[in-house]
C-alpha cells in the first residue's frame, strides 16, 4: 500500500507543537537552550585541548606532536615525564614516581633551584593530587565539536585540570574515578576566543609569551584568521604581527580588556616579542622570562638570540644587564674596551663561551683536517695553546678590570 | 540531572517494543532539535540479537562483534570510551540520533559474560562514560528476562512497558512490574523508576480492546502512567519493511499522530521535573 500523503497532517503538527513554549514551559525550554548553565560529566578521553591555547602547558616539542596526534594524551604525559626525569637525574636529585618529585621539591625549597620543566612539572603534579584529594574538579568549559556520531569536544579553559586529571588517572596510583570530569558544554557557535583570554590573563595570569600569542590569537580572529587544524607554529601568531588594531578600532577596548586590562603600549610590545626566532621563544617561554627582559633580545639578529636567552638563564641577568649585554653585542665592541680587537677573535672566542662549545675531539679532528697530518697539528695545538695560556695569565695579572 | 535513558521492555515478543523504541528515539531527537535544544542527540542502544531497531534506525544489520554492542560489553574499563566513538554510527534518519547497533553475536557475548563478575552493570557502567554526550538514551530489549535485558534495566532510569491489548495481557503485565521492581529493590537501583505503559496495536472496534484500556485507565497506580495508545495500522510494518520512522513513511497515519502524542507525553514526563 503507498503511503497516503493527503488530509491534515496531524502529526506534524504535534511533534512542532512539543517544540514549544506552551507545551514544555518557558523554563523547560531555557533549560534545554542553555546547555552551558548545566555542569555535565564528559568522558576525558572525548575532550581535547586547543592547540592555538597561547598558554602551553607541555614542552613544545611534546605538544606539537600531540597536537599532530602523533601520540595520545598518555604518550604525552609519559613523554614529558620522562624528559624530566632525565633533567632531574642531572641535577642530582633524581626520581622515581611522580610523589617522589613532590618531596624533592618540597626538601630542597630554598637551597636549590629547580629548573622550570622540574617545577611545571610538579605544579602539574600537586594539582592532581589536589583533584584526588578534593575528588572535585572545577568544571571545564568545553566546546561541543562533535560531529555526526562522532563525539568530540576541544577545551576552550581549563587545560591544566585536564592535563592533571589524565596524570592522575594514569600516573598516580589508586585512581577510583571513571574516567569523567566535570564540564560545562557551548555550542560551537558559543565558544569566544575574548572570554578564553580573560580567563588566561586573569588569575595566574600568562608569562610573556603566552601573552605574545594572546595578544597575537585576538588580532588574527578579529582579522577573521582562524589557527589551522593540528598543531599551530610559531609562524601561525607571526602572521599577527603585520596586523594591527588600528584598522580595527571598533575591537580595541575588547582586546585590551580581554588581555587583562594592559595599554595598547603594552600590546604592541607583548606582540613584539614573536619577532623572536624559534628557538629563543620556546626557551623564553619554558623559562617565563618578562617582557621587559625579552624587549632588547627581540631586536638583536636571529642567531644571537637564542645564546643571549641561555645567558639570562644561566646568570639571571637582570633587566639591566641584559640591556647592556645587547647594546655591547650591537655594537661588536665592549664599551670601555679601547683595545682594539678583531670581530674575528670575537666570534672565535664566543664559541668556547657558549653552551654548545666545541668537544676536545671536535677541535683535534677540525685541526688534522686543516693540517693534513698528525704532526703539524700537533704544532699547531702547541701554538693555540700558548695563546690561551697569556690570555689566563693576563687575567691573573688584570684582576681588578671591570668593563660594566 | 542525569541523561533520561529509557528502557523498552516486555519478556513477551511482538508486542511493538522496537517498534516503540525507534518512533520514540526519532520524535525525542526531532522535537528536542523543534525546541532549539543545545544538545538533540538521542541515542538507540539496542540489546536484541535479532538488530531489528539497529536494521530499522540504520539500514543495515551488518554489524559484528567488533563494531556492535559485543564490542561495547566486551571493553576494559579504559578503552570505553574509545569503543564507543569507534562503534556508534548515526541513523540514516536524523544526524543527531544516533545507534549502538546490535549483532547475532550478542547472544554469545552474553553467555561469556555470565560468569564474569558485575556482568549485570556492564552495559551501565559503558553508558556511564558517554551518557552526557546525549539528551536522552532509548534501549530497546530483547523478550525475555535474560542478562542482556537486565543490563538494560540496570542501565536505565525510566522503565516503560509495551503491551498488546490482549485479553491475558494484563497477567504478563504483573510479572513485568515485579521485575522492574526486582531490579529496583534487589539490585539497589532506585533510580529506576517505572515511567509508562504504552499499548500498541490497539484496535477499537474489538470489545476486549476498549475494555482492556478502561481497566488501564481505571487501574489506581497504572492508569496515571498509561502514556500511549497505537492504534493497529498497516503503516507501522510497511515503515519497519522500508526501514523507516512511521512520521516519515506516512504522517497522517492513525499510528503516526498516536506515537507523536506520546513523544509529547514522555518529553514531559522526562524533561519537566513536576510533571506526572
Ligand atoms: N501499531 C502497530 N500496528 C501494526 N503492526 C504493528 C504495530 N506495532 C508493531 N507492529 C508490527 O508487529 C511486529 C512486532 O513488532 P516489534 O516492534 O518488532 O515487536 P517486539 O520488538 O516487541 O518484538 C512487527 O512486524 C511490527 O511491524
Ligand atoms: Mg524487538
Amino acid at each position: 500500500m503507498p503511503p497516503k500523503h493527503n488530509g491534515p497532517n496531524r502529526t506534524l503538527d504535534i511533534l512542532s507543537s512539543i517544540g514549544d513554549q506552551a507545551f514544555l514551559g518557558s523554563e523547560v525550554m531555557q533549560n534545554l537552550r542553555d546547555h552551558g548553565l548545566r555542569v555535565d560529566r564528559i568522558a576525558i578521553a572525548l575532550i581535547r585541548p586547543d592547540a592555538a591555547q597561547p598558554r602551553r602547558v607541555l614542552p613544545e616539542t611534546i605538544h606539537r606532536a600531540f597536537h599532530n596526534q602523533e601520540i595520545t594524551p598518555v604518550q604525552a604525559l609519559k613523554q614529558y615525564i620522562e624528559k624530566v626525569r632525565i633533567i632531574s637525574r642531572q641535577k642530582g636529585r633524581p626520581f622515581e614516581s611522580l610523589l617522589d618529585l613532590l618531596v624533592v621539591g618540597e626538601e630542597d625549597e630554598g637551597s636549590t633551584q629547580l629548573t622550570a620543566l622540574e617545577q611545571d612539572l610538579r605544579d602539574l603534579t600537586n594539582l592532581a593530587v589536589t583533584l584526588r584529594q578534593d575528588g572535585q574538579v572545577n568544571p571545564l568549559t568545553i566546546v561541543d565539536c562533535s560531529q555526526g556520531a562522532v563525539p568530540s569536544y576541544i577545551i576552550e579553559t581549563g587545560e591544566r585540570r585536564y592535563w592533571a586529571n589524565y596524570m592522575d588517572m594514569e600516573f598516580i596510583p589508586g585512581y577510583q574515578g571513571d574516567g569523567t570530569i566535570p564540564c560545562i558544554i557551548l555550542r560551537l557557535g558559543e565558544s569566544s576566543v575574548f572570554r578564553q583570554a580573560k580567563e588566561n590573563t586573569s588569575r595566574a595570569g600568562l608569562n610573556a609569551i603566552g601573552m605574545a600569542r594572546q595578544a597575537a590569537l585576538l588580532l588574527l580572529t578579529i582579522h577573521d584568521i582562524y589557527p589551522p587544524r593540528g598543531h599551530v607554529s610559531h609562524d601561525f601568531y607571526r602572521e599577527a604581527l603585520d596586523l594591527d588594531l588600528r584598522g580595527k578600532r571598533e575591537y580595541t577596548a575588547d582586546v585590551l580588556a580581554a588581555m587583562g586590562g594592559i595599554s595598547l603600549v603594552h600590546f604592541s610590545r607583548h606582540k613584539k616579542l614573536l619577532q623572536l626566532e624559534d628557538e629563543a621563544l620556546e626557551m623564553a617561554d619554558r623559562y617565563n622570562i618578562e617582557e621587559a627582559r625579552l624587549r632588547y633580545v627581540v631586536d638583536m639578529p636571529l642567531e644571537q638570540q637564542a645564546e643571549i636567552i641561555r645567558q639570562i638563564i644561566d646568570f639571571g641577568l637582570s633587566t639591566r644587564q641584559v640591556k647592556d649585554l645587547c647594546d655591547q653585542k650591537f655594537d661588536d665592541v665592549p664599551k670601555s674596551d679601547k683595545s682594539d680587537t678583531s670581530p674575528k677573535t670575537r666570534r672565535a672566542v664566543k664559541v668556547f663561551c657558549s653552551n654548545n662549545k666545541p668537544s676536545g675531539e671536535e677541535v683535534a679532528r677540525i685541526l688534522l683536517e686543516e693540517e693534513g697530518d698528525v704532526h703539524l697539528a700537533r704544532i699547531r695545538m702547541e701554538s693555540i695553546l700558548n695563546t690561551f695560556l697569556v690570555a689566563q695569565r693576563y687575567l691573573e695579572e688584570n684582576e681588578n678590570i671591570t668593563l660594566r | 540531572m542525569t541523561t533520561p535513558t529509557v528502557v523498552l521492555t516486555n519478556n513477551k515478543g511482538g508486542v511493538g517494543k522496537t517498534t516503540t523504541t525507534i518512533n520514540l528515539a526519532y520524535g525525542l531527537c526531532q522535537s528536542l532539535k523543534q525546541a532549539g535544544a543545545a544538545n538533540p542527540r538521542v541515542l538507540i542502544v539496542d540489546t536484541d540479537s535479532q538488530a531489528h531497531a539497529t536494521l530499522t534506525a540504520t539500514g543495515s544489520k551488518d554489524y559484528t562483534r567488533h563494531n556492535s554492542l559485543c564490542a561495547v560489553l566486551g571493553a576494559d574499563r579504559k578503552e570505553t570510551t574509545e569503543v564507543l566513538s569507534r562503534v556508534i554510527v548515526a541513523s540514516h534518519w536524523l544526524p543527531e540520533l544516533h545507534v549502538i547497533p546490535a549483532s547475532a553475536e550478542l547472544e554469545a557475548t552474553e553467555r561469556e559474560l555470565f560468569s564474569t563478575p558485575g556482568a549485570p552493570y556492564r552495559l551501565a557502567d559503558a553508558l556511564s562514560v558517554i551518557r552526557h554526550h546525549y539528551a536522552a538514551i532509548v534501549i530497546d530489549t530483547r523478550p525475555s528476562f535474560s542478562l542482556m535485558t537486565e543490563m538494560g534495566l540496570l542501565a536505565a532510569t525510566d522503565a516503560v512497558i509495551t503491551l498488546e491489548p490482549r485479553y491475558l495481557e494484563t497477567v504478563g503485565l504483573q510479572s513485568v512490574i515485579n521485575k522492574i521492581y526486582e531490579i529496583r529493590e534487589g539490585w539497589r537501583h532506585p533510580d529506576l523508576r517505572l515511567s509508562g505503559v504504552v499499548v500498541t496495536k490497539f484496535d477499537r472496534r474489538v470489545k476486549g480492546h476498549q475494555e482492556m484500556i478502561e481497566s488501564l485507565r481505571q487501574h489506581p497506580n497504572l492508569g496515571k502512567l498509561l502514556c500511549g495508545i497505537i492504534p493497529a495500522n498497516e503503516a507501522v510494518a510497511y515503515a519497519h519493511r522500508s526501514h523507516l520512522s512511521v512520521y516519515a513513511y506516512d504522517p497522517t497515519s492513525t499510528a503516526s499522530e498516536a506515537y507523536a502524542q506520546m513523544v509529547g507525553w514522555m518529553l514531559k514526563r522526562l524533561f519537566v521535573k513536576e510533571a506526572v
